[in-house]
C-alpha cells in the first residue's frame, strides 16, 4: 500500500461524514468519536479487501454501522430502558414549541427504531441512493424504501410538525421540497 | 395517553383519530434533518481523530518502509493488527 498518502487525504475528507453518521447513529457525540475511530482502525486493517474505484465512503460506513449494529446498539439499548420519561415528555412537548431549533431532530431521531433512522440518514441526509443504502445495510431496496418512508412519516409525528405553529410557514411557504427519489451520486 | 404509538412503526398517522401526516410536514421532516446534519458535517474533526489516522499512518510506514526508525513512539493508538512487530530487513 504506496498511496497511503493519498488514502488517508480520501478518508480525513470521509471522516465528517462518518462522524456525522455515527453521531446521529448513536445519539452521543463521545460514543460516536469511538466508533469512528474503531471504524478507522478497522477500515485501516482491511483496507487490501477495499476495491479500488468504488464507493470509499460507502464501504466506511458499512464498517461503521456494522461495528455499530454489533456493538454498540446494546449499550444504546440498555441506556435506553431509563428513557421512558423522556420520550412521554417529548410527546408532550409544551412550552417548547416556541423554540423547536435543529436540536429536535436529533432528539426525535434518536426515538426511532434502529433500523429506520439508519435508513433515513443515509438516505435522506446523506444523500446516499436507495440501492446504496440497500448495500450499505445489507438489505432489499424495497426494505430502505419503506424504513425511510416510515422514519419520515414517525419523524414527523414526534415533531409534531403537523401542528406546530412555527412551521405554519414552514409547511406552506416553500416550494422546496427535499422528499422524493434522492439523487444518485457516484 | 391510549392513543400514543409509540414504537409501533405504523407507517401512517391516523392513530386513533389524528389525522395523517401531510407531505409538507413529511418534507419539512426532511429539511430540518439535513439542515441539522450539514451543520454537523462542518464541525471540525477532533484532533485525537486526526491523531489517530496519523498513527495508522506512520505504522504503516513503519512496515513499508523499514529503514525508518525513528517512528516508534506511539502505541496508545496503534491498531490492532496481529503483524504489529515491524519486519526490519537484514
Amino acid at each position: 500500500m504506496t498511496a497511503s498518502g493519498d488514502l488517508k487525504s480520501r478518508l480525513v475528507e470521509a471522516m465528517p461524514n462518518l462522524r456525522a453518521f455515527a453521531i446521529s447513529l448513536c445519539g452521543n457525540a463521545d460514543k460516536a468519536d469511538d466508533l469512528v475511530q474503531e471504524t478507522l482502525v478497522k477500515a485501516w486493517n482491511k483496507l487490501d479487501t477495499f476495491e479500488d474505484g468504488t464507493n470509499l465512503k460507502a464501504w466506511l460506513f458499512t464498517i461503521l454501522r456494522n461495528t455499530y449494529f454489533s456493538q454498540y446498539r446494546k449499550r444504546r439499548r440498555e441506556l435506553a430502558d431509563t428513557d421512558g420519561e423522556y420520550s412521554s415528555r417529548l410527546s408532550v412537548q409544551p412550552q417548547q414549541q416556541g423554540h423547536v431549533d435543529l436540536q429536535d431532530v436529533s432528539i426525535a431521531l434518536n426515538e426511532l427504531p434502529d433500523d429506520q433512522r439508519e435508513a433515513l440518514l443515509l438516505v435522506a441526509a446523506e444523500g446516499f441512493s436507495y440501492e446504496q443504502a440497500a448495500e450499505i445495510s445489507e438489505c432489499a431496496v424495497g426494505t430502505i424504501k419503506s424504513r425511510v418512508s416510515r422514519a419520515r412519516v414517525r419523524l414527523a409525528e414526534l415533531m409534531q410538525i403537523d401542528s406546530g405553529d412555527d412551521f405554519a410557514t414552514e409547511r406552506y411557504g416553500s416550494g422546496v421540497l427535499v422528499s422524493g427519489d434522492p439523487v444518485t451520486r457516484g | 395517553m391510549g392513543n400514543q404509538d409509540d414504537g409501533s412503526g405504523k407507517p401512517e398517522g391516523g392513530e386513533g383519530g389524528r389525522p395523517p401526516m401531510p407531505p409538507q410536514a413529511v418534507d419539512a421532516v426532511g429539511r430540518r434533518l439535513k439542515a441539522s446534519y450539514d451543520r454537523m458535517l462542518r464541525e471540525p474533526i477532533p484532533d485525537k481523530l486526526i491523531q489517530l489516522l496519523e498513527n495508522l499512518e506512520r505504522s504503516q510506514a513503519n512496515k513499508t518502509h523499514s529503514d525508518d526508525e525513528l517512528t516508534h513512539s506511539d502505541d496508545e493508538l496503534q491498531p490492532d493488527t496481529h503483524d504489529r512487530p515491524v519486519q526490519r530487513e537484514e
